[in-house]
């Protein structure tokens, strides 16, 4: 093997691990709770909803859920390739414009293959690990009883979001630097995507939006439903074409620079630049900024579809009778609704909360804490800054996303108190305490990975929240998961004592974890 | 009244390695000590241990009588790391101001001079400075802060040679104020020229600390003697080099006189001396070692 191929392949390797590894076990819990609900008698109930609005929104469209692939399709998919795309586009801008942040690309160009030949072989792996988990993935299904043909449809769905993904963030990377603008651009571009798909999939009015989004030709292609097999020809052209288009741009601009230059020059400002605490937020603003519109775009759609969700619930008892059988019978009145959804919010908080305190370590390992700690701060009070921060970003985006998702409701034509929605998403922030004192054990003890750490961690006892009452998991698995302890409030009590061990055990490790990060070696 | 900077049986090891063994050093005010050695000897992870960044195994490193780390001992030491990486966001200007309140100084008048006298543009992001501006942002950073003790990791590294001379006034004028400076270098003339005393240290362990002057008498003068018939076979601490056209080059180590008495009885045309380079010294301690 080449060796620009050899090093990116080393690059790419441990995320592609983990990645692959997820969609699997999604897809092998798919097959499991699918035989786990009576296959497809079990399932039989739940046909005529499927093309619900309401429904197709949230899942995304499929007539019927005769086989485990069908069900795979229908509850797993939405998120098993938008988790695709976003994998694509972060890792082609991590192996294209992080390189080239670093001066790493410089020395591969140097060293013998032109530029050209650089990001083509950079295509080269990107390309194959689409291919690795396509075809792993379909060997699963083909290994697990489902046909031959729809497997491999749906395999290639999987490889068409990668390869789509990382077409947008090659693209990225020769229009923005550096690579956490060009990051920034590719996610939003993804989001907003999948977004036009559920707008697309939320109303016939708007089903002809469905072509201007790839997740609506994936789904057009009709794994395990109706197979349309040139429907997957956008799907895997336009890729090729922007991936092209990448090529071309590259040509156009100098190694280390973007088409589009920021204005590197402004004049000095002391905005937050007084003390360690306000820096602190300084630093993070333009992430929070990012985070913040995603999370204002999905606190809207979810007030919004709340209304149809209802309307639903109140003229087919089949829908009652599919949400009583998934365990979230809240879900037929409003607020029930949006507890759960509340809920979901938990996890992505969790995330949010993670990144904002383990940039300490991306910090300390890029060697940016040297010179504050040798003569300047103590290293508690950067600290002290980072988690006094974290607090109140959490707190903020919180309610703006409930004050958000009131509005949509109230867009939508239904109504729910302010209040309900307010405690029904300020009691997700119980998790918090414990995410956040897990965070800062683990910048102390394992600041090379640590994000990565928590986000596989989070993600993993989230799925046991998600999936384990359904599949009847048992009750210590269970309560492994932070989230199994938020209930559904205000429909429900909060778990003051489940919620008091959890905020125990997080300012307890926390408190270890800042004890030690103060003492240890700085990377 | 303590040292500025006080190294006491300085150890530290990372799991089985032995970085730093034993190192023990005192840099007082007004003093400029250079610290040697090559590539993995050690340097770093010493001045890092100075900083408090690393904890010691073994030993003790204080500033002012402060353990290194303290808040007292942050507050009276600057410092510029061989590979500044601060944040891309900020402009040079920012970052300087932030470093500055961090450290609790404020000496506008001065800063600016040092802008203009390293000739920064500081209005520029960090991320669009080239190696040596970022440098640049560093050393003013650190110099602003007038601190009693500065402690510079190669820190002219991508610094021009116009700059490199900026650079040593800058030095020269702290000593002169009384800060005392430890030099980490692999550039043998900026040590030779800036510091009276040098530490050298190979595979974690001091191999010496002196005064430039004496390790130059420790390894001798080399003089080119012309004359008919030159012999200095007996002489004491002299030993000959090399032959050259109508004479011979020789190396006198320690005590001058008896070379010069040998002079005395045979017939000499010419002379001249050569004090040996840092850099003989240095290949002297450390053999044929790239620096």
């Amino acid at each position: 093997m080449r060796s620009p191929l050899r090093l990116q392949w080393r690059v790419a390797r441990t995320t592609t691990l983990v990645m692959t590894s997820v969609v699997l076990l999604v897809v092998e819990i798919g097959l499991r709770a699918y035989n786990a609900s009576g296959g497809a008698r079990g399932m039989a109930p739940i046909a005529p909803l499927l093309l619900n609005p309401a429904v197709a929104a949230l899942e995304g469209r499929i007539s019927s859920l005769t086989t485990a692939g069908a069900f795979i399709v229908w509850k797993m998919a939405t998120f098993i390739l938008l988790g695709c795309a976003s994998w694509g586009a972060l890792t082609a801008t991590r192996l294209t414009r992080l390189s080239e942040d670093e001066g790493s690309w410089d020395q591969l160009v140097l060293g013998g293959p032109s530029r050209g030949r650089v990001l083509l072989d950079t295509i080269v792996v990107l390309a194959q690990t689409g291919l690795l988990v396509g075809g792993l993935v379909w060997a699963l299904l083909v290994a697990s009883g489902e046909a031959v043909a729809p497997s491999a449809m749906f395999a290639l769905d999987i490889i068409a979001a990668l390869w789509m993904g990382v077409a947008i963030g090659l693209v990225s990377a020769q229009v923005v630097a550096p690579r956490r603008s060009a990051s920034q651009v590719a996610m939003s571009t993804v989001m907003i995507f999948s977004l036009i798909r559920i707008v697309a999939d939320g109303a016939t009015s708007t089903e002809w939006w469905r072509a201007f989004t790839f997740f609506g030709w994936i789904e057009d292609a009709g794994a395990f439903d109706r197979p349309h097999w040139l429907a997957l020809l956008p799907s895997l052209g336009v890729p090729v074409l922007l991936v092209g288009a990448a090529y071309l741009l590259q040509r156009r601009r100098d190694v280390g620079r973007a088409l589009w230059h920021h204005n590197d020059e402004h004049r000095a400002s002391t905005l937050l630049l007084r003390t360690s605490w306000t820096f602190a937020l300084r630093e993070r603003r333009t992430n929070w900024q990012v985070w913040m519109a995603g999370f204002v775009i999905l606190s809207f759609t979810i007030g919004y579809l709340t209304h149809a969700l209802i309307v639903l619930a109140h003229t087919d008892r089949r829908f009652v009778a599919l949400l009583n059988h998934w365990g979230l019978h809240a879900m037929v009145r409003g607020v029930g609704f949006i507890t759960q959804a509340s809920v979901d919010f938990s996890f992505t908080f969790a995330i949010f909360a993670a990144a904002w305190v383990t940039q300490i370590a991306t910090d300390e390992l890029r060697g940016r804490l040297d010179m504050p700690f040798a003569m300047g701060i103590r290293r508690a009070v950067w600290l002290a800054g980072v988690l006094a921060t974290v607090v109140v970003a959490v707190v903020v985006t919180d309610v703006i996303c409930a004050l958000i998702m009131w509005l949509g409701i109230v867009v939508s034509g239904s109504s729910l108190a302010l209040s309900m929605v307010l405690q029904s998403m300020l009691s997700v922030l119980g998790v918090m305490p414990f995410v956040i004192g897990l965070s800062v054990a683990l910048i102390a003890f394992l600041p090379r990975g640590s994000f990565a750490t928590l986000t596989a961690g989070l993600s993993c006892v989230f799925i046991v929240t998600a999936l384990g009452p359904v599949l009847h998991w048992p009750a210590w698995l269970l309560a492994l998961s932070p989230f199994h302890y938020l209930r559904a409030v205000p429909l429900q009590s909060p778990d003051w004592v489940g919620l008091a061990w959890l905020t125990m055990i997080g300012v307890l490790g926390g408190a270890v974890g800042a004890v030690h990060f103060c003492r240890r070696d700085l990377a | 009244m303590p040292s500025v900077l006080s190294l006491q049986g300085l150890t530290k090891t990372f799991d089985t390695t032995v970085a730093v063994s034993d190192v023990s050093l005192e840099v007082d005010a007004g003093q400029v000590v250079g610290f040697l050695g090559p590539n993995g000897a050690g340097k770093t992870t010493t001045l890092r241990l100075a900083l408090g960044l690393l904890r010691p195994t073994a030993g003790t490193a204080t500033v002012l009588g402060h353990d290194a780390g303290s808040d007292a001992a942050r507050a009276a030491t600057a410092y510029v790391p061989g590979d500044v990486t601060m944040w891309p966001q900020l402009t040079g200007e920012e970052t300087i101001n932030f470093l500055l309140t961090l450290h609790g100084t404020k000496n506008d008048a001065y800063r600016d001079e040092l802008i203009e006298r390293f000739e920064l543009n500081p209005r520029k992001r960090l991320r669009a400075y080239s190696k040596g501006n970022r440098q640049k942002v560093a050393l003013v950073a650190a110099f602003a802060t007038q601190a009693p003790l500065l402690l510079l990791d190669e820190p002219t590294s991508g610094l021009d040679p116009l700059m490199d001379l900026v650079f040593r006034q800058c030095v020269a004028e702290a000593a002169a104020r009384g800060q005392a400076v430890f030099l980490s270098s692999h550039i043998l003339s900026e040590v030779d020229q800036l510091c009276s005393d040098v530490a050298m240290i190979r595979g974690g362990r001091l191999v010496s600390v002196a005064k430039i002057s004496e390790l130059r008498a420790r390894i001798g003068t080399e003089f080119d003697v012309f004359g008919p018939s030159l012999r200095f076979d007996d002489v004491a601490g002299v030993s000959l080099v090399s032959s050259l056209s109508g004479g011979v080059r020789v190396k006198v180590a320690g005590d001058l006189g008896p070379f010069f008495a040998s002079l005395g009885g045979q017939e000499v045309t010419g002379l001249t001396s050569r004090e040996s380079s840092l850099e003989e010294i240095f290949l002297a301690h450390y053999g044929e070692t790239t620096v």
